[in-house]
């Protein structure tokens, strides 16, 4: 691959952050965030995609984006179904492991989002006509965080009610708690609601608001990157565990994922930018919303295989390589 | 003082589980409980982040019979799916009817 191509994102302070803080971890450094840092970041990252998303959204005729949110549910119908099948039917994993690892793959990440619309801005002095994306975008982001986990939950309980015959009470139980938790989850609740929120607000509210949630965004987001990658370095001790399978889907499927989602992108009308975004929403994988439901919903599933894939390999892939990756594809198919 | 003998049950469980473990404990007959949050490795890996799951510890103090019930619970409904530990101890407690 043509470096030149990857440098412009390699230098960002946000993927350098990320870099230093998988060093930071593997050098055996004692930095680290407290818990309620970590918490603060990502509420902040919450709210501010979600405002942004809002207010642009308020400027937006609405026919403009029906189209691109039906690409959006394909994607997430899709995607976990065939994760699931292929993990199971190639993978061998049993189909507790096989329907959390979907549901991660499925599932959105809010950070790499951030992180692909920090690059498409940066790029915009650069190359403005491919840079430039649709302010709906955090609507996509929001839809698309749930329904793949709810589908991969319903994949797993249908194959143990085949396969056991029994109707598990305990499981039903589980149903609901995780119902409650991915609707009332922090990422549901912040995202969703600062959606609204910044719909209703109008030019004089946001304005109000933006000097905390619009410039400093990067700034925050490179502290969170940072944060991210000392997780991401711990995690890498768990690379041994998870077996190259695994490893060569955490590359391979956001590949797929990301065409797939620049194509459905393209013939929804989206522009370049808008399709370099949907592509990384599709390639990416949650660590945040889809943990904590699998924790509950399907408890028998080893985190460490989704997570670490999830974390120590997609996350990575995705916003040092992909994200510029995926931008020139969509270029190419554009210029089709 | 008066002291009462009574059992002092510990669960630690992925804190996700907290507020619906604790009502059900309540149904069951605690009066009431303790939480602080832990991190630890265990046979089920390490908890200790908010990326991996945290876990948390509930204490709760009980008569001996409400302590055996609150153990058929959890053999029931959490010990064979979650990464659950539960340990008893003997304690003397000031108070005892408070937690009667």
């Amino acid at each position: 691959m043509n470096l030149e191509l990857l440098l412009p994102n390699l230098l960002t302070p946000m993927v350098l952050a990320f870099v230093l803080g998988i060093l930071a971890t593997r050098l055996g450094s004692d930095l680290k965030f407290p818990d309620a840092i970590y918490t603060l970041l990502t509420i902040y990252l919450l709210v501010a995609i979600g405002l942004k998303g809002g207010y642009k959204l308020s400027h937006t005729p609405f026919q403009s984006f029906i189209l691109p949110i039906l690409a959006a549910i394909a994607l997430c119908i899709l995607i976990p179904i065939w994760s699931y099948w292929i993990l199971k039917r190639f993978g061998k994993f049993d189909n507790y492991n096989a329907a959390a690892i979907a549901a991660h793959y499925g599932s959105v990440s809010a950070v790499t989002f951030s992180a692909v619309v920090s690059y498409l801005d940066s790029m915009k002095s650069i190359n403005p006509a491919a840079s430039n994306y649709e302010g709906f975008m955090p609507g996509l982001l929001a839809i698309m965080e749930v329904p793949a986990i709810f589908i991969a939950l319903f994949l797993a309980r249908k194959y143990e009610i085949q396969s056991t015959a029994s109707n598990d009470k305990a499981t039903q139980v589980n149903m609901g708690a995780v119902i409650k938790e991915l609707l009332a989850g922090k990422s549901s609740i912040l995202l969703i609601g600062f959606l609204i929120i910044g719909f209703v607000i109008g030019d004089a509210g946001y304005n109000q608001v933006a000097p905390l949630f619009d410039a400093p965004f990067r700034g925050f987001l490179t502290l969170f990157l940072l944060e991210a990658g000392l997780m991401t370095g711990r995690r890498f001790e768990d690379l041994k565990k998870i077996g190259l399978f695994l490893v060569a889907f955490g590359i391979c499927m956001p590949l797929i994922h990301a065409m797939l989602g620049i194509g459905l992108a393209k013939a929804s009308g989206l522009g370049v930018g808008g399709a370099t975004i949907l592509g990384v929403l599709a390639a990416s994988a949650s660590y945040i919303a889809a943990p904590a439901a699998c924790r509950i919903a399907l408890p028998r599933s080893n985190p460490t295989f989704a997570l670490t894939a999830s974390l120590a390999i997609t996350f990575p892939f995705n916003i040092i390589i992909g994200i510029p990756l995926y931008h020139n594809i969509a270029q190419y198919f554009y210029s089709l | 003082m008066k002291l009462t003998k009574l059992k002092r049950i510990t669960i630690i469980l992925q804190e996700e589980l907290e507020s619906k473990l604790a009502s059900e404990l309540k149904a069951i007959g605690i009066k009431g409980y303790t939480v602080d949050k832990v991190r630890g490795e265990g046979l089920d890996g390490f908890r200790g982040s908010e990326w991996e799951g945290e876990n948390m510890r509930m204490v709760s103090v009980c008569s001996e019979a409400v302590c055996d019930k609150i153990l058929q619970h959890l053999q029931q409904h959490y010990l064979d799916q979650y990464a659950c530990i539960v340990y008893l101890s003997d304690v003397e407690v000031v108070r005892g009817e408070r937690f009667l």
